[in-house]
């Protein structure tokens, strides 16, 4: 189903941490401020939305062991809000899809950024719209996700 | 993901969440489980049993019907309670992944 992204206001700050829990191979957003109402997926990846369809938060899980390596990481970027339109309504606690094959995974090693999806980053448009997570934006859809968390 | 199931049962027992919200983060855990080859998953964690304790029980009992009759919320606060190490999971009770 089609999905569009736009980035909605600036924020002046982004509260919560994301942590990865090496472990559980397992991504969370603490604390939690608001109360997811649905998500959309990327691989086992959840991009929390509220019922405004703001993205809010990530949590899920995303095994490192056959991520490639990568250099390269996210120098700039902005920070605000991104929206989503569905063709259809969202509804409460049901995952919509935004991959339908998997996306591959980098991981930068030496900064400990997690790069799902296309890696590019010349040209790109990049946003932060929640805690340690950056969605890089082509023609109003989520080509990637970038992800700097806390490794535990 | 423990973090986060206990962040959601104490939600739902504070009346800040309903059972929507604890069912969407069942499914997902049930789902990663069953697709994945056994590389893929996490390793057997000390948690592991009151953990899929919980999920199962949220996959019975997390409806309107189950709320209706008041025994969701009594045994999801005693799943938590376990979760949080505040009581210890009975030998008997079953606790295993997909």
């Amino acid at each position: 189903m089609g999905m569009k992204f736009r980035d909605t206001k600036n924020l002046t700050e982004i509260k919560g941490t994301l942590f990865y829990e090496k472990e559980e191979f397992s991504l969370n957003t603490e604390p939690f401020y608001e109360n997811g109402f649905s998500s959309l997926l990327i691989n086992d990846i959840q991009l929390e939305i509220d019922e405004d369809s703001v993205l809010l938060y990530i949590w899920g899980f995303c095994p490192l062991q056959q991520a490639k390596e990568i250099d390269s990481f996210p120098s700039y970027y902005e920070t605000r809000q991104i929206s989503v339109l569905t063709e259809t309504p969202l509804i409460a606690g049901i995952s919509k899809r935004i991959n339908h094959a998997r996306w591959d995974i980098f991981y930068n090693k030496a900064n400990d950024w997690i790069c799902i999806g296309n890696p590019k980053l010349s040209g790109q448009h990049l946003i932060q719209f929640a805690p340690g997570a950056i969605a890089t934006i082509e023609n109003q859809e989520i080509i990637a996700l970038w992800l700097h968390p806390i490794f535990h | 993901m423990k973090l986060k199931l206990i962040e959601l049962l104490t939600q739902y027992a504070r009346g800040e969440i309903s059972f929507e919200p604890l069912q969407h983060f069942s499914w997902a855990m049930i789902d990663y489980f069953n697709k994945h080859n056994e590389e893929d998953l996490p390793p057997i964690s000390d948690f592991e049993k009151e953990f899929w304790y919980a999920i199962w029980e949220i996959q019975y009992l997390a409806d309107e019907d189950h709320e209706k009759e008041g025994v969701t919320q009594k045994t999801l606060l005693e799943a938590l309670a376990y979760l949080n190490g505040t009581k210890k999971i009975p030998l008997n009770f079953i606790g295993t992944r997909p």
